[in-house]
């Protein structure tokens, strides 16, 4: 499916004026969990085929806005959305959009590898099979595989549970199997927090390989992280609301990576990278 | 260097009274399972003790010999037809009490509806058999008369189906509650439908649990007495010239009826009999349990965990 | 390219498939079992058909089912009587279940079975059920059900026992009293017996028995609704046993309790009893139904004639429509009450009827006599 394709499918015109190669258009975008207002006014753009690194303190609301991308936030029931998230132009939220269709061309990495109790291979070709795929799918497992830099671990014990697994092997295979639907974008909720340094520097490489097709959007708490793969950089952070007293996400700053580490533009931003914050 | 190293073994050392509530705990929970072993090891006794003449001597021929005024030809056939036939029930609502369990855990709403429902099943689950009794007297045995043929094993198996049904519901749903957001989430982000995420991820994983709700189900439905009494269940029947239909329509029995008509009469050469049938249904039971946590087992063993 | 194994989704539910395969299997022998064993039962015996003579003779084999429900101590009895038949004529679906006499009324004055069986008459309200549901019925006095009070051979002591003392010696009131002389605190309330400081060790049958139920309903409920004379008016009686007694669903547990002490007091059914005297392990009591009335040894002809007072009637209820229009119930009821057919009563442990009683209650079944026939 092309992106218009999509657009005709979801039933909404493109609109105009975003930036020619921005994936993502944000405006405005504040996140309710029943009374709790989690994130409040986000606006940023996220370029074509670059990394995105969110990072912020924890409960600043980065999972929140990145579940936003891909309406995850839709299976929680409390959860609402006000603004517009754009995707190539399409709002994401409006009626006529089908969230099966947008998962399909946004791929999800969780931060605690979630393999399915499957065999390897049930695990890549799942999303090819839901997407309605038949046929022979080794080639697309294999090709899955080997883009997550699996394929050689373990093209012996495919047809073996992926339970089985150590865990960054578990998190490649998850990333395998977000690759196996042919995405468009990919999002990556902290997907090295449960791995050694060994098997984030396996990821991070991958990440840097697959840029060229991909646009990816990662949470990490990792400063050298954000600094080593990211392109740009956008640094959340929570306040105390005054009136509700709740805990309130907000974005600082986004900018080109370098800028964020080097020079940033706010204090809170310097404080958080330089690891002075409160 | 040598100071250190004493001072720190020392502090290692074992030392008694530091963990006593540990240490009365294990002991009351190890008397606990003492007690529950003994008591079905009791139970088991007493029933073998008094059974053995019948399971030493004419097992087969009890097991496969109708109820008789004859101590020596008297048997439970009748009655594990009936349970057997019960347990059919309750097994054909366990796709409705999984779906119940489905709506209720994953489309529906959370309104004050669904609540409410969810609050009555659970109350329904506790409400004593002799209720279902009563309900499937009006309803099975009275309303849908021309269906089930009166008090007919139709009638005891549809209510003791209903009676089983708000266990299945429970269990069921609660082994679905069980299957860890992750798994849904990771279908869910690989762009499957709601109803693709329930039949290939979450029904799946949630099998083992509603295999054991089921098993605990048909259990209990053999083991139930009350609402068969209600219902009509007799001491003894024969079937005349009744083809299949008319007899499913017609008299029946239960082993737990055998094991109470057993227990009635006042000889007390009948005790034996009374103990023998009570030792069919502990093994039928006994049985089911086992094929479950089998099954069980397989199908965790394939899920890889 | 290495091969990659096709996908197996149907695996897991495969095991699903075993349970249920299982248990219809489970079902489906055990179906088959029943099967076989009602084949067993056919044996037809001609002998049986001569009672059905007279009234209607059936052309060819009977046809038709029933159900006969009611008294649980009337079900060994019809148990035996049923299963004979049934052997004689495997074209009847035919069924027995014993609830009690209440719920077979119930049952029987709503249409529901043709023929119920009761351990007393129907009571007044029960009848204006079966009146007002158009049922009418014949009453047929089927036994006696008599209960025998029995002590150790050793006893020379005890002779004879009222109503009211068995009261005092075995009712929840005795509750504690370890020596017959304990019971004197009762009988002294109504100037009866003084009982010797002796051991009083009690013996009978469990909850769960007929016996059980029938003692407690003849002597202790008798003497507590003031049918032996005493004013139940100026104190409250119980209607129940003791609980301290030493219990057995095993007469012969009974009787060994009853020879281990010489002052022992125990009940069971006539029939054992009897054997058990017969055989020097056990003394018969005899029984006077009120204080200072006529002692009463029982034997069969005592019980018969109702002089023996601790003995109840067992009847059988038969829908008059059905014992005249359907010929399963009819041929039926026809063995019930024919002399072969009779035989049951006592082989289930209760006595026949007097001959006069018998006779009678015959003429009163070839007569369709409707309506109440006994007091
Ligand atoms: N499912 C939910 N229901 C209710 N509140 C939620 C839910 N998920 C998140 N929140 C709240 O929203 C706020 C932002 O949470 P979020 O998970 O987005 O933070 P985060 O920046 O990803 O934190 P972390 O770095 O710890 O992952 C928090 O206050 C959190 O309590
Ligand atoms: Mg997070």
């Amino acid at each position: 499916m092309t992106m218009t394709e999509f657009a005709i499918t979801a039933g909404v015109k493109a609109a105009s004026g975003t930036g020619a190669n921005d994936v993502f258009t944000v405006d405005g975008l504040n996140v309710f969990y029943g009374d709790h207002h989690a994130v409040s006014e986000v606006d940023l753009a996220v370029k074509e085929r670059e990394i995105t690194a969110f990072i912020g303190p924890s409960g600043c609301g980065k999972s929140t806005v990145l579940r936003c991308f891909n309406r995850m936030n839709d299976l929680i029931d409390i959860a609402r959305v006000e603004g517009t998230v754009r995707y190539h132009g399409v709002d994401l939220y409006d009626e006529a959009v089908d969230p099966v269709a947008v998962r399909r061309r946004i791929g999800m990495v969780f931060q605690k590898p979630n393999p399915f109790p499957k065999s390897i291979f049930d695990n890549v070709a799942y999303g090819p099979r839901v997407g309605g795929r038949k046929g022979n799918l080794d080639e697309v497992v294999e090709r899955s595989l080997r883009s997550a830099g699996l394929w050689d671990e373990v093209k012996d014990r495919l047809s073996e549970s992926a339970l089985g697994m150590s865990g960054g092997q578990q998190q490649r295979l998850c990333i395998a199997r977000a690759i196996a639907v042919n995405p468009d974008v990919l999002l990556m909720d902290e997907p090295c927090s449960a791995l050694d340094p060994i098997a984030t520097g396996v990821i991070e490489e991958l990440m840097k390989e697959i840029q060229s097709e991909y646009t990816i959007i990662i949470v990490t708490h990792n400063m050298q992280q954000a600094a080593r793969v990211s392109d740009r950089t956008a640094f959340f952070t929570a306040e105390i609301d005054e009136r509700s007293g709740q805990r309130r996400g907000k974005l600082v700053e986004f900018e080109e990576t370098g800028t964020i580490f080097s020079n940033p533009g706010d204090e809170r931003t310097e404080a958080y990278v330089t690891g002075r914050f409160g | 260097m040598h100071d250190r190293q004493t001072v720190s073994l020392d502090s290692l050392r074992a030392r008694r009274g530091d963990d006593a509530a540990g240490h009365v705990f294990f002991l009351l929970i190890t008397a606990a399972v003492g007690l529950a072993f003994f008591i079905v090891a009791a139970v088991g006794v007493d029933v073998v003790v008094e059974a053995w003449d019948i399971l030493a001597n004419r097992l087969w021929d009890f097991l496969a010999s109708p109820s008789s005024a004859d101590e020596a030809k008297s048997g439970v056939s009748q009655g594990i037809r009936g349970s057997a036939l019960i347990a059919a029930f309750v097994i054909l609502t366990f796709p409705a009490g999984v779906g119940a369990a489905i709506y209720l855990e994953e489309y529906a709403d959370d309104t004050w509806l669904s609540r409410l429902i969810q609050v009555t099943v659970r109350n329904l689950a506790g409400v004593p058999s002799i209720v279902y009794g009563l309900l499937g007297v009006a309803v099975f045995v009275k309303g849908l008369d021309g269906l089930t043929g009166g008090r007919s094993v139709i009638a005891a198996g549809l209510a003791i189906a209903v009676l089983v049904l708000p266990v299945i519901v429970i269990t069921a749903g609660e082994a679905l509650r069980a299957v860890p957001t992750p798994l849904r989430e990771g279908a869910y982000g690989l762009g499957a439908t709601q109803w693709e995420v329930i039949r290939t991820q979450v029904l799946p994983a949630a099998l083992p649990g509603i295999l054991t709700g089921t098993v605990l189900g048909v259990a209990r439905a053999l083991g139930e007495a009350a609402p068969l009494l209600v219902i009509g269940a007799v001491g003894f029947y024969t079937t005349g010239n009744q083809d299949f239909v008319e007899q499913l329509r017609g008299a029946f029995t239960a082993l737990p009826m055998n094991i109470a008509n057993y227990a009635r009469l006042p000889a007390e050469t009948w005790r034996g009999h009374a103990a023998a049938a009570s030792f069919v249904l502990l093994v039928l039971v006994f049985l089911i349990n086992l094929v479950a946590i089998v099954v069980r087992a397989r199908i965790s063993k394939r899920l890889g965990r | 390219m290495h091969e990659l194994l096709p996908p197996s989704r149907s695996d897991r539910f495969r095991s699903v498939g075993l349970i249920v395969g299982l248990l219809a299997l489970f079902a489906l022998i055990s179906a088959l079992v029943n099967d076989d064993a009602s084949v067993t039962v056919v044996a037809a015996e001609p002998s049986v058909d001569g009672s059905t003579e007279g009234d209607v003779a059936p052309a060819g084999p009977l046809d038709g089912e029933f159900l006969i429900s009611g008294s649980s101590t009337v079900y060994p009895i019809v148990l035996e009587q049923a299963e004979a038949f049934s052997d004689a004529n495997d074209g009847v679906a035919i069924s027995v279940e014993g609830p009690g006499s209440g719920d077979g009324a119930q049952k029987f004055c709503n249409g529901e079975v043709p023929i119920a069986n009761a351990s007393r008459l129907y009571k007044q309200q029960e009848l204006e059920i079966c009146e007002a549901n158009g049922i009418e019925y014949i009453e047929l006095r089927r036994g006696i059900d008599g209960i025998t009070v029995i002590s150790s051979p050793a006893n020379d002591r005890i002779e004879c026992l009222s109503f009211n003392d068995l009261y005092a010696l075995i009712s929840e009131e005795a509750s504690g009293f370890d020596s017959w002389a304990d019971a004197n605190a009762l009988t002294s309330l109504w100037d009866g017996t003084a009982f010797p400081d002796v051991a009083l060790d009690v013996y009978g049958p469990g909850e769960e028995s007929g016996t059980f139920d029938s003692f407690g309903e003849i002597v202790i409920e008798g003497v507590a609704k003031g049918k032996t004379g005493l004013d139940t008016e100026s104190r409250d009686f119980v209607t129940s046993i003791r609980p301290d007694y030493t219990s057995s669903p095993d007469d012969n547990v009974i009787l060994q309790g009853i020879g281990a002490s010489d002052y022992s007091i125990g009940w069971v059914g006539f029939a054992f009893a009897k054997e058990a005297e017969e055989a020097g392990a056990a003394k018969l009591v005899q029984v006077a139904k009120e204080d200072g009335g006529l002692c009463v040894s029982p034997t069969e002809e005592t019980i018969a004639s109702a002089a023996f007072p601790i003995a109840r009637f067992l009847y059988t209820y038969v829908n008059a429509n059905a014992a005249a229009n359907d010929p399963a119930v009819i041929a039926f009821v026809d063995y019930m009450m024919s002399d072969e057919g009779l035989d049951a009563v006592s082989s289930a442990g209760y006595i026949n009827l007097a001959d006069s009683d018998q006779l009678r209650a015959q003429a009163i079944w070839v007569n369709r006599v409707s309506g109440p026939a006994w007091d």
